[in-house]
């Protein structure tokens, strides 16, 4: 009899294959399919295709005939596709016998819904032109018992739709009460959600509007690009809290007033700016004094070019109690550097004095094990 | 306490045959080195049988053994993910692993009874070249693997699986 390979070894051997060999290898026999769905769908990436919006039609197509299937996706990625002309959301093309299927998804909808009627309207919606978002929604709320984290690149597309409705089923779940903790009800096991706007577009996107995203008690971590933070959001209200225990802000505008008093349970924070105009150092000091006294790590970099008058540097520290790592810029850490306009010779460039080093290294919280200085075009050490 | 260290084993095939080795090469793998751990050198005959393991496959791990035994050892809990998707093989190792299907799968079996990971990793990995960029009837053909589908479910799982074909 001819040797044949036990299944763990099988699944060692698929652990080493690129995605774009599973779908031939769950092909070739009933015992290899088996082996290869769970690898297969544990990681869904509808991005860097050959064609996103083919991918996400062909996946489309699987929610809706192999329903089952979608509830073995951990981890998800797609990209917002819009109509290249109109600014409308994408058109996915779907089976015509797709429609037969109608009225369990319906039936599901009501789940996710405030009414049958809601439900009705979205289930419609995913059969019409310019469906993309209804069917991204849907595509994520089928996912939702097995979901760990979500990524969404050009996230800042969807502001413009009408017909949203996972907000709406993410303030549903979580409003309902959890009765049976051991089986996982939507969105349970979401712990990641990193939401991509386009980094050259100008606008900012109100954080305000994925509160029902941060709302979820399971949520670990969070990464958002491009949010405004109003003076006024309930994010800076003490009264609300989120679970989140990271969050990382990419070119986000942060308020003007002492922010972040409802990440009740925030340990690590990461602000990085691509906006030279945009130094912010100074805005961790308004960070609720609270939640100074728990954060643990910080990264800053908003990639300053020199210490901007009135910004004082060396910012103190000390009041950041728990920190044991820190990474931020040379010049939102120490300030410019000196004499760098007389001196000419290229054995003598710029540095700091040890004046500065030393003010910067007395401000330091005693905590702190972890020290990263970036963005040195000078000598930090004198 | 022994003053002196057994320096040569005998492994006995499953078909009988046995093959002189240095105790340095046989400890490549972890089931013979644990053995001699365990037992301590009094106890331990110099005829160690590998009743699942035949002499052509014996003798093939031994060459492997042989050139390898003095790489150094891998770290024991080595992050799994960083292995993952490398199918780099050096290239003694690929003329190595030249060999029928047969031969490569009982190789596989060997090196994992024997618990000799390199060796299992370069077995796995040459499975995983020969299955890239395949048709499944090619990776049927490869592996003498029998297609149990019918045509109708083999379309039904290509198109489920449509979206994560690279195109």
């Amino acid at each position: 009899m001819p040797p044949s390979l036990p299944s763990e070894l099988w699944l060692e051997i698929i652990t080493l294959l690129p995605r774009a060999d599973l779908p031939n290898l769950a092909r070739v026999s009933k015992t290899l399919y088996d082996l290869t769905v769970e690898p297969l769908y544990q990681n869904v990436d509808l991005t860097n295709q050959w064609n996103s919006h083919k991918a996400t039609e062909s996946f489309f197509w699987t929610a809706i005939k192999r329903p089952g299937l979608l509830r073995l996706v951990k981890q998800v990625t797609f990209q917002i596709l819009t109509d290249p002309w109109l600014d409308n959301g994408a058109t996915l093309i779907y089976h015509p016998d797709a429609l037969k299927e109608y009225r369990w998804i319906q039936d599901l909808m009501i789940t996710f819904t405030s009414s049958p009627s809601q439900a009705k309207e979205w289930c419609s919606a995913l059969f019409e032109d310019e469906n993309y978002l209804p069917v991204f929604d849907f595509l994520v709320c089928m996912m939702s018992w097995s979901l760990e984290s979500l990524t969404v690149y050009d996230y800042g597309r969807i502001s413009k739709y009408k017909d949203h409705y996972l907000p709406g089923a993410l303030l549903r779940t979580t409003q309902q009460p959890q009765s049976d903790m051991d089986h996982p009800y939507p969105f349970s096991r979401l712990q990641e959600v990193k939401l991509y706007r386009e980094t050259f577009k100008s606008t900012f996107q109100s954080i305000d509007s994925i509160i029902p995203f941060l709302e979820l008690k399971s949520l670990k971590r969070f990464v958002g690009q491009k949010f405004i933070f109003n003076d006024s959001s309930p994010l800076n209200n003490e009264l609300t809290t989120f679970y989140v225990e990271s969050l990382e802000l990419w070119d986000c505008k942060l308020p003007k007033v002492p922010f972040l008093q409802s990440f009740k349970a925030l340990k690590t924070f990461k602000y990085t700016s691509q906006f030279e105009w945009m130094p912010c150092f100074a805005d961790i000091m308004r960070v609720d004094l609270r939640i100074r006294e728990s954060l643990q790590e910080i990264v800053f970099d908003d990639r300053i070019e020199e210490c901007i008058e009135g910004h004082q540097c060396p910012l103190d520290l000390t009041s950041f109690k728990v920190l044991t790592s820190l990474e931020l810029s040379s010049y939102s850490s120490v300030g410019s550097p000196r004499w760098r306009l007389f001196e000419y010779d290229a054995d003598s460039s710029p540095i700091f004095t040890s004046q500065q080093i030393q003010g910067f290294i007395t401000r330091l919280p005693r905590s702190l094990q972890y020290l990263k200085i970036t963005d040195c075009i000078y000598e930090i050490i004198p | 306490m022994s003053e002196t260290k057994i320096q040569k084993l005998t492994l006995v095939a499953n078909d009988g045959n046995k093959i002189e080795v240095d105790r340095q090469v046989a400890e490549k793998s972890v089931l013979i080195k644990n053995m001699l751990d365990d037992l301590g050198d009094e106890q331990m005959s110099t005829e160690v049988p590998i009743p699942n393991v035949n002499d052509t496959v014996l003798k093939k791990v031994i060459e492997w053994c042989e050139h390898h035994k003095n790489d150094p050892a891998a770290p024991q809990d080595d992050d799994s993910d960083s292995r993952k998707k490398t199918t780099d093989i050096d290239e003694w190792d690929q003329k190595f692993m030249q060999v029928d299907q047969e031969m490569l799968f009982e190789i596989i079996l060997a090196s994992n009874y024997l618990d000799i990971k390199p060796l299992l990793d370069v077995g796995c990995k040459t499975v995983a070249n020969m299955i890239k960029g395949k048709s499944p009837e090619e990776i049927r053909k490869t592996f003498n693997i029998t297609n149990d589908f019918t045509p109708e479910e083999e379309e039904q799982i290509r198109r489920e699986n449509e979206w994560a074909e690279d195109r």
